[in-house]
């Protein structure tokens, strides 16, 4: 089991960030925000995963989504910064 | 022609300064941005530069600025910005220092401007919808394995169904992200599709991308409300009469603003109280003095006659009414002056307020024109 870090960035204190991440045999789900902030760390077996992220941009901020531990993704880690206010939404596919 | 060309000269300064900032950092649909212009005339996001009443014997120009303009200034080409509970104080206050060129004299004059209850700043709201924001996620989740079961049946092998579902899964969130851009995997969108009727957050006829959407407008819609919620502020202020020189005003004034129209779907129609209690100058004595005891108090509809495809206020008109007393003893009262300002968004950050009053003493109607840009950083 390797150990990987989910770490969500959250700008302005009112975004917040519910991360999942899937296989066909395992769910995990983690909810960021101001006051949750993480890390989230997750012992994952080698192999393919995929992650789901969905949350709140605030206005005039940013939320940041970076996943460490991991052999690729797909997209490169770190997300470049959510910042248009609002709603968001970005797949991605890991290899632990 | 002079006030022509101070008007002009004037409108190009201040146009430079509001393009100047079209390289900072751009968020779309940002609550400030919903803003009023006669919301920003009472309470600046950042700065606000004021060349007043540009056309009249009695112009001035005044800068106001938050005080949390200050404390990010030298983050506003980034995303940084930080705005917590600790320093909603920044936020919450604004200085304004102003010059006016009154025909025999000038003044100098200071405000400190204290929101006492502010609930529309964009940066001190918290927003969260995380149920749905889950069930999203748990959709495309299932609709990711009904897919890659569906593709192992029809004999492709694990290896291949898996890459073969994956894929699907980041087309489909990259769909939902940008629709006018991606394309989703057909297959995959269908079992989404299905999916989405079982849940019990959404409404079954919905798609997964119209679900989507409805969870942006609702934002939206929040974005649209908290800029109808009430502002009150407290302002002392002083003014300093360089001419004489002496003082020649000191008071305290007070503002109370709320939309009367709470439907986010009609124009904002606000509610606009002003009351102000100062010491002033009597004009017709040659020394400085502040024997006037003035209460004034103006009353006023402001009204959004247009938006713009965002939803931000073009164009706006306020009708006031203006009433005094002046305690001061022998003089005669002043009657009620009734007050119609419109507001015109010429381009960006950049309005031109013409103001038309009537003023009851001098039996006559006279109007100003007055030249503003909002300098922020969330545009």
């Amino acid at each position: 089991m390797n150990p990987v870090t989910i770490t969500a960035g959250i700008l302005l204190g009112a975004g917040d960030a519910t991360v999942n991440v899937f296989s066909h045999t395992v769910n995990y789900s983690h909810y960021f925000s101001a006051v949750s902030p993480g890390p989230w760390v997750l012992a994952l077996a080698p192999g393919n995963y995929l992650v789901g992220i969905v949350g709140t941009c605030p206005p005039g901020g940013s939320v940041t989504i970076n996943i460490a531990g991991i052999v690729s993704s797909v997209p490169a880690m770190p997300l470049p910064p959510f910042k248009t206010a609002g709603k968001f939404i970005q797949g991605v596919s890991i290899t632990v | 022609m002079k006030k022509a060309i101070i008007l002009v000269t004037v409108m190009f300064i201040t146009a430079q300064l509001c393009l100047a900032q079209t390289d900072l950092e751009k968020n779309e649909s940002t609550i400030n941005n919903l803003a009023t212009e006669m919301f920003n005339s009472k309470l600046a996001s950042y700065i606000r530069l004021v060349a007043k009443d540009v056309t009249s014997n009695q112009s001035g120009y005044q800068l106001n600025f938050s005080l949390i303009a200050f404390k990010d200034s030298t983050a506003w080409t980034s995303a940084q910005n930080y705005i917590t509970a600790n320093n909603r104080f920044l936020r919450n206050t604004q200085v304004s220092l102003g010059i006016a060129h009154k025909a025999k004299y000038g003044d100098a004059t200071a405000q400190v401007t204290f929101a006492l209850t502010n609930k529309r700043d964009s940066t001190l709201f918290v927003y969260q919808d995380r149920q749905s924001d889950q069930e999203i996620l748990n959709i495309l989740r299932q609709a990711t394995t009904d897919y890659y079961d569906k593709l192992v049946k029809g004999g492709m092998s694990a290896t291949d169904a898996d890459k073969k579902s994956s894929a699907g899964y980041l087309a489909e969130t990259a769909f939902l992200a940008d629709p006018d851009k991606n394309k989703p995997d057909k297959d995959f969108d269908d079992f989404a599709n299905s999916e989405i009727k079982k849940s019990k957050t959404f409404v079954s006829s919905l798609t997964l991308k119209e679900a989507w959407l409805k969870q942006q407008q609702n934002f939206n819609d929040y974005a649209k409300q908290v800029q109808r919620r009430a502002l009150w502020t407290l302002t002392p202020s002083a003014s300093y009469n360089y001419t004489y020189p002496g003082f020649d005003k000191l008071g305290v004034g007070s503002i109370y603003l709320v939309s009367l129209d709470k439907n986010i779907k009609n124009n904002p129609l606000q509610l606009d109280i002003e009351g102000n209690l100062y010491f002033g100058q009597d004009s017709t004595k040659t020394t400085p003095n502040m024997d006037q005891r003035i209460a004034a108090l103006s009353v006023g509809i402001n009204y959004v006659i247009n938006r713009n495809a965002k939803g931000e206020s073009d164009f706006e008109a306020k009708f006031a009414g203006d009433f005094e007393h002046n305690w001061q003893g022998g003089v005669k009262q002043k009657t009620p002056d009734a007050d119609l300002t419109i507001r015109y968004n010429i381009f960006k950050d950049f309005w031109i307020p013409l103001d038309i009053k009537y003023d009851s003493t001098k039996k006559g109607v006279f109007g100003y024109v007055s030249v503003t840009c909002n300098l922020s950083k969330s545009k």
